[in-house]
């Protein structure tokens, strides 16, 4: 075991010890042989030809080396890093001297080594059976090497959302299992498939059968803004840079035990990381509009419409913007104890580095330049749509003030008296963007298919709305436009109470 | 030289401040006592100095590293232990104790034989291919002192060691933080069995309400805060005793709120004055008076703690 390191590695070895006990190991053995003996009797009695019956093999092989890499490796880096954090051995890691960097490389590699080793046995095994089934070398290589990049981006995912969440010990999981089948199953259904933007589908890692199964999983064109691009390079391309961000945020929570997993800078990065990947496949679409691709082969289809490629992607765009925002601002808004925190930095006069990507400084600045981050990356699907710049500014302002408000809302409920209470945050983000806008969109005998800005103060409409000021030839209604930016004023101006009320505190306590 | 430096440390969680400008400094090789009542800030700051929890405010410097820019040095030789036990329940005994000589960075070659010794050390051996989750809970604080002791860390941070554990292992964590003070290491330990601490502290730092109230070596402390002796005294006949006692109080100008009584135990606190304490002891005794029992004891932790503690809770 001289790898890396990793018999000295506390983390590893803490996972190796509970994971190479023999009783599961031989059942989980036991479990596959079986499947596999089972697989082989049925193709051996079935196929119709000798080759048929070794592929049909090959097929069973590769599909038990994803679901133990991917499903089986996520639930035990997921479990190993909750039994880290519930037993609160996680603890003892961060008050070790061990260098972080080994400790998240011991905390992913260890809970998923068992995985990792039935992974390269069964690439052995493989092998054999796709020699014989005339399934190619290349194609055996690229499908692992997909495989190992997807295994290592699911397995540092998992571990991170598990150190996240704030389930106890002895917490049912069922809840989440369920959820994850009702809400996440649909997700991922549609991010494989061809109606989704091709970003999810490298997300997740469905290049791998691409290369395996062209004819019935091959809507992947490998294609990015202007060039194009093996397909194992793009899914590199997505999965990459989200396994730092990830082993970014495993880092943090081992050495800032009360810091918010993601720094401010992560955030402003990865969502434009994630606009830059979104639009660039979009830009790809749009150049190499009308060409279907069918068993690996491009066909050009004319005529065709630019307004269905908008139809898929400008509500995909706007949906994406409007949920990066609002998923980042729970990284970015800070905590009461990270202002205050800062607060006493600022009234010590001790100057501090990047002020405005401090953790304790308040996340306006960094919520800006996230909307314009979005604002640029806009420009290409406004382009397209060829609106007119007073309608596209319209839509970019809508879009924003969602974010805005959200942002602002959250940093008045992080820092103001009723920050222990998620049920006041809940309610109040449910009257301004449900109940108000409901109530607003009655008086004036609203009908959906009628006047919708004057519900646009919630993007549960909005986001609709300003889609359809870019999709339609419908005029800018300037309360649609302005409504949301008044909520967004507001928020702030509720936050801005705070950070007054915040720093009184600090210098009460300090005086 | 001071191997932990802690200035106007403040620990907050929320808007409940825990700690607030603490300030004191630990000398190499001494044992600390860390003292206050519950919700004083003793865990905190333990949390704090181990790192596992971030301060609000102030500086924490381990063996001249601050712990906020330089933490991986800083917490190069400190252990922690807290007030209850964190372990892998499905790991085994000896592989815990492997684990965390790892993770203060013992090789693969040498941990073997370390974790050997501290199995007899702490009294383990026979447990040690047992799974932990099967343990009692004094075995797991066992283990998980033996888990802090064995990398030899120069700095000591524990946190109620000694709760769960029976007379005897008391008695054994006891000789190991001795020796571990003797070969140089800095131990500060908090605990609520006060009369345990007495026997092998060298200082007591007092904490009330997040602040610190009073710190130094017990005899400072004892001087500093005008506490002195107490004589313990069981008359063999008590009614008789009693009658001896008041008018030798009387005469000597002992007022009679200095007496309190323990059972069948009568005590006399002296302030500050072990001279006074002998006469009057050598006085009861001219008096013919029958004793069974007859101590004279200078104020140990409880005392002190009680006495300031309890009086700023109050």
């Amino acid at each position: 075991m001289k790898i890396m390191g990793l018999e000295d590695n506390a983390l590893f070895l803490s996972c190796w010890y509970e994971r190479s006990r023999p009783v599961p190991l031989i059942c989980m053995l036991t479990m596959i042989m079986g499947i596999m003996f089972l697989s082989f009797l049925s193709a051996s009695m079935s196929a119709s030809s000798p080759e048929a019956m070794w592929e049909s093999l090959f097929h069973v092989v590769i599909t038990i080396q994803a679901v133990v890499l991917i499903l089986g490796g996520s639930f035990f880096a997921s479990r190993m890093a909750s039994r880290e954090r519930t037993s609160e051995t996680l603890d003892f890691h961060r008050n070790s001297p061990q260098p972080v960097v080994d400790k998240v490389i011991g905390l992913v590699a260890g809970s998923t080594c068992v995985e990792w080793f039935i992974f390269a046995v069964l690439f052995m095994v493989e092998l054999p059976f796709a020699l014989l089934a005339s399934v190619t070398v290349k194609q055996i290589i690229l499908f692992n090497v997909s495989l190992i990049l997807s295994g290592i981006f699911f397995h540092t995912t998992a571990a991170m959302v598990s150190l996240l969440s704030k389930q106890k010990k002895g917490t049912s999981s069922l809840g989440y299992i369920f959820l994850f089948f009702w809400f996440g199953m649909p997700a991922v259904a549609y991010a494989m498939s061809s109606a989704a933007s091709p970003f999810f589908a490298y997300l997740l890692g469905s290049a791998a059968f691409q290369y395996i199964f062209p004819d019935k999983a091959g809507h992947l064109a490998g294609r990015f803004y202007l060039f194009d691009c093996p397909l194992i390079i793009l899914q590199a391309l997505v999965q990459v840079p989200l396994v730092f961000l990830m082993f970014n945020g495993l880092k943090r929570i081992f050495s800032l035990p009360n810091s918010a997993a993601w720094s401010k800078k992560d955030v402003l990065c990865f969502c434009g990381f994630l606009f830059f990947m979104v639009v660039g496949f979009f830009v790809s679409n749009y150049i190499h509009m009308g060409e279907t691709l069918a068993n690996g082969v491009i066909t050009k289809i004319y005529p065709h419409s630019f307004k269905a490629l908008l139809q898929q992607e400008v509500p995909m765009f706007s949906g994406l913007f409007v949920m990066a925002g609002i998923v980042a601002s729970f990284f970015c808004v800070p905590s009461y104890f990270k202002r205050a925190k800062y607060e006493v930095f600022i009234k010590n006069g001790v100057t501090r580095d990047k002020a405005v990507l401090d953790d304790g400084a308040t996340s306006l600045v960094v919520m800006l330049l996230y909307v314009s981050l979005g604002i640029v990356f806009a420009t290409p699907y406004l382009f397209v749509a060829g609106c007119s710049t007073f309608k596209g500014l319209a839509y970019v302002i809508i879009l924003s003030s969602y974010v805005m408000a959200f942002a602002g809302f959250l940093e008045y409920f992080r820092l103001g008296r009723f920050r222990n209470n998620k049920i006041f945050f809940m309610t109040a983000m449910a009257v301004v963007w449900m109940f108000i806008p409901w109530v607003a969109a009655l008086m004036l005998n609203f009908k959906l298919a009628g006047n919708i800005s004057v519900a646009s103060i919630s993007p549960f409409f909005g986001v609709g709305y300003a889609v359809s000021l870019l999709l339609e030839s419908k005029p800018v209604d300037m309360v649609g436009v302005v409504s949301p930016c008044l909520v967004a004023g507001l928020m702030w101006l509720l936050a801005y109470q705070e950070w007054v009320a915040v720093k009184k505190q600090v210098a009460g306590a300090i005086s | 030289m001071g191997v932990v430096k802690v200035s106007m440390l403040r620990v907050a969680y929320d808007e409940v401040t825990a700690v607030s400008e603490l300030s004191f400094q630990l000398e190499r090789g001494k044992i600390y006592g860390f003292v206050g009542p519950n919700g004083a800030g003793k865990t905190s700051t333990i949390k704090a100095l181990a790192g596992v929890l971030e301060p609000a405010q102030g500086k924490i410097i381990l063996n001249g590293f601050d712990l906020e820019t330089e933490r991986e040095k800083a917490l190069t030789h400190v252990g922690y232990m807290p007030d209850f036990s964190p372990v892998y329940d499905n790991l085994k005994v000896w592989e815990y104790l492997d684990v965390f000589a790892a993770a203060y960075g013992v090789n693969s070659g040498e941990r073997a034989g370390l974790v050997e010794k501290w199995l007899h050390k702490s009294d383990l051996m026979v447990k040690k291919d047992a799974l932990i989750k099967g343990l009692s809970r004094g075995m797991h604080q066992r283990l998980v002192l033996a888990k802090t002791l064995e990398v030899g860390p120069n700095i000591l941070l524990l946190d109620e060691p000694a709760s769960g554990l029976d007379p005897i292992a008391r008695k054994q964590m006891r000789d190991l933080l001795k020796e571990a003070s003797a070969g140089g290491a800095t131990i500060l330990i908090s605990s609520h069995i006060l009369s345990e601490l007495s026997e092998f502290v060298d200082s007591v730092i007092i904490l009330e309400k997040g602040k610190l109230v009073i710190a130094g070596t017990v005899d400072d402390i004892r001087k500093k805060t005008g506490m002195a002796q107490k004589l313990i005294l069981r008359f063999t006949k008590e009614e008789d005793g009693l009658a001896v006692l008041e008018k030798l109080l009387q005469a000597e100008g002992i007022p009679k709120e200095c007496v309190s009584r323990d059972r069948d135990h009568h005590i006399v606190h002296f302030q500050n004055n072990e001279v006074q304490a002998s006469q009057f002891l050598t006085k009861l005794i001219s008096t013919g008076v029958g004793l069974s029992e007859c101590s004279l004891k200078n104020d140990d932790i409880e005392d002190i703690f009680l006495k300031i503690g309890a009086k700023e809770v109050a």
